[in-house]
This record gives structure tokens, sequence and C-alpha cells, in this order.
């Protein structure tokens, strides 16, 4: 993502990709039934900005919904970083076909609030944004000068966000079977770091199969990849369970 | 009696059971595959189901027969001359005692429970763990997490 000149400084360390995404979003709605009209209410009546907080408030405050964004939050309370709505969220208008990034020198997610399309797309945005923030939490993660470590969280963003969930990728006119989730996750970390580094492609692709092996079997906080949300509500009580599990091993 | 310190199984039996569920679906297997090229193994999910319930149930039945109100007599080999022996003294009778209505040690026989459930998780842990980190780990959150924003201080 490229910030705006004069309001950012370096610009956000890791981002999420558009692409076919915003493809998606303009002929193959995430939203798969049609005519909500509190959408349609939303577009007449609010500005991109007012619309991108609407969403974001619905996916902070009805976590019980999206257990994914839930269990980031608790998580990196536990980690010492809770997270506030007004400090660590900003609603802006972004260059090019992104949909959110990771501001590593202010610890701020960017959510680009002309690109996000719907409240489930907010929804992943968020949860991919998280997967960074809770990294920059957890590690000492060298966003602006290891493209190491941007890849190995772009590869655990794309992997558990559900960026390259089997019906994402068919939303993309992406058909594949057999371990093809590696493929996509491959694909889109590689995209989301070129989004965010001046680098060649090769040196993208370079550092991600460096890490691969390594990071997209890093499934902190969730410890499996949560395909759907019962497999993020199963990975969410397993995290409210830890202390029992850990005395008891 | 029954393995002591007040162990329990480290996740709940209904925990278990909705693992293995899971596993066992044929949406699971779908995503599985796509992901790993592979089918699912949720053998060890059912053996851990079973020694779950098994460990619950042999749990119960020795609070039924060590209920309150019942006189406890003194256990074998926890007298003062085998102090020494630890829950190994507990073992030295085994079986139920009709006269006492007391089951000792053995009879409710719970460690190879224990045991299978414990080795069944720490091989799950491993399993997690056996990649190594790319980055090290933080022992504090960073320092700035908290601060306000620059464009806020310069207000």
């Amino acid at each position: 993502m490229a910030g705006a000149p004069g309001e950012r400084g370096p610009g956000p360390a890791a981002g999420e990709q558009l692409q076919q995404q915003h493809v998606g979003c303009q002929v193959f709605p995430e939203r798969l039934a049609q005519g909500k009209p509190q959408q349609g209410f939303l577009s007449s009546f609010f500005t991109n900005n007012q619309k991108c907080q609407l969403m974001l408030l619905q996916t902070l405050e009805t976590s019980r919904s999206h257990p994914y964004v839930k269990l980031l939050l608790d998580a990196m309370k536990h980690s010492g970083c809770a997270v506030n709505k007004e400090r660590h969220f900003s609603c802006e208008d972004c260059n090019g076909n992104v949909s959110g990034g990771f501001d590593a020198s202010v610890s701020q997610i960017v959510l680009c609030q002309n690109n996000i399309c719907n409240q489930a797309h907010m929804n992943r945005v968020v949860t991919h944004e998280l997967i960074h923030a809770f990294d920059h939490c957890r590690a000492h993660v060298d966003w602006f000068t290891n493209v190491r470590h941007l890849a190995c969280s772009e590869v655990r963003a794309a992997n558990l966000s559900g960026d390259c969930s089997l019906l994402n990728e068919i939303l993309r006119l992406h058909f594949g079977l057999k371990q093809h989730h590696q493929t996509c996750v491959r694909d889109r970390a590689i995209r989301s770091i070129l989004a965010v580094r001046n680098i060649s492609k090769e040196v993208a692709q370079k550092a991600v199969d460096e890490v691969f092996e390594s990071c997209f079997n890093d499934h902190e906080p969730f410890g499996r990849i949560p395909h759907n949300k019962t497999y993020a509500r199963y990975a969410h009580r397993d995290f409210q369970n830890r202390d029992r599990y850990y005395s008891n091993i | 009696m029954a393995e002591g310190g007040g162990w329990q199984p480290p996740r709940p039996c209904e925990a278990y059971r909705a693992e293995w569920e899971l596993c066992s679906s044929a949406g699971h297997f779908l995503r599985h595959y796509y992901v790993h090229g592979e089918r699912p193994a949720c053998g060890q999910w059912r053996r851990d189901l079973d020694s779950c319930r098994e460990w619950e149930e042999r749990r119960s039945a020795e609070a039924q027969v060590t209920r309150p109100g019942v006189p406890s007599p003194e256990r074998p080999g926890t007298s003062p001359g085998a102090r020494d022996a630890g829950r190994r003294g507990r073992a030295l009778k085994k079986g139920f005692d009709s006269s006492l209505h007391v089951c000792w040690g053995a009879c409710f026989d719970l460690y190879p429970l224990k045991r299978s459930l414990r080795e069944s998780e720490q091989a799950r842990v491993r399993a997690a763990r056996k990649h190594g980190l790319v980055w090290a780990p933080r022992q504090s959150p960073p320092a700035d997490w908290h601060l306000p924003l620059p464009q806020d201080n310069d207000r």
C-alpha cells in the first residue's frame, strides 16, 4: 500500500493486496445474499470514512459472530497489546488496489475505506492486519529491513485469515484442489510484499520460499488453520483453556 | 487411590468429542486435502476421547466408594513407618475391600489413562513447535504500543 504523501511516515510495513478481490467485489460480491438494504442505504447516505468506521465497529463489537477477531484480540491482550479502536485503527483512502496495511512505525492498522466493499471483506481485512499486529506484539519483527520477516508475517496472514479459503479462491476464479491452499498463500504473500516494498518479484519469491515451511506451520494464536468460524471457535475455546491444558500435559 | 495432585485430562472430554467429530467430517476431509494434499488422520482424537471418558468414569466410581461419611481407614503404606513409600504405598493392597467399601490404589488404576493422554498431547505440542522461528520472541510488548500517535502529541 502506498500511503498518501505527507500524511504518514515510511508507509505501512505490511499490506493486503486487493487484486482480483477488487474485481470480485464488483462482480462476485462476498455477500452471497442479494440486496441487503442497509448496504445500499450506507452507500447513499454515508461517506466512505463513515461506512468504514461503522463496518469496523461491527467487526470489533460483534466478535461473537466473528471468532477470528475475538481470538486475536484476546491473544493480543494476553500479550500486553490490548487493542484500542481509536488508537490502533485508521480508515483512510489508499492509492492502488490494496485493502489495508499495518504501519509498524506507529503500531496502527490502516483500513482502505475506498477499497473495502462490504462487511465480510472488512472482517477478513481486520483479521489479516491483526495477524500482523499480533506478530509485531509478540516478536522482534524487522518489518523494514528484513524481507524474510515481512514474508513470514504475510505467509501467516494469508494462511490464517481466510484469504485462501476454497470459496474465496473459487470466487477469484482460481480453481485448484490438492494443496492449492499453499499455492494461494505463496501467491498472495508475494503480492502483499510487492505492494509495500520496492523489490523485484524474484526477491520476494525467494524470501517466501525460504521462510515458507516455518511460517506456514506457525499457527499462533489459533493453534490450527481456521478454515471457517467453527474452527476459529474451537481455537478460541482452546485458547481460553490453555492454563488447564499446559498444567496437565 | 486414584492419581493424586488434582490431575485432570488436558481437555474436557466434550472437546475431544468435538475434535473427533470435526476431524471425521466430510467437510474437514475436503479442507485438509485442499491444504495438505492428503487425507486427515483422526484416530488419535478417538483414542483420546475414549481415554478421557474412561478416566472420568473411573474417577466417578472412585468418588462413589470413597463418599463422605464413610470413615477413611488408614491407607496401607501411609503410616509413619512407611512414609518413604509415597504413592506406591497405596498400591501395596490392591482391589476392592468389601468390608470397608474402599477401592485401593491399582483397583482404579488411572495412570495408564493419564499417561496416554499426556503423551498424545505432548506429541501434538512437539509437532506444532518442530519448525524453528524466523524471528526472536519479545519479552515485552513494543514500547510505543500504548503511546499516543505522533500527530496527537503535536496538538
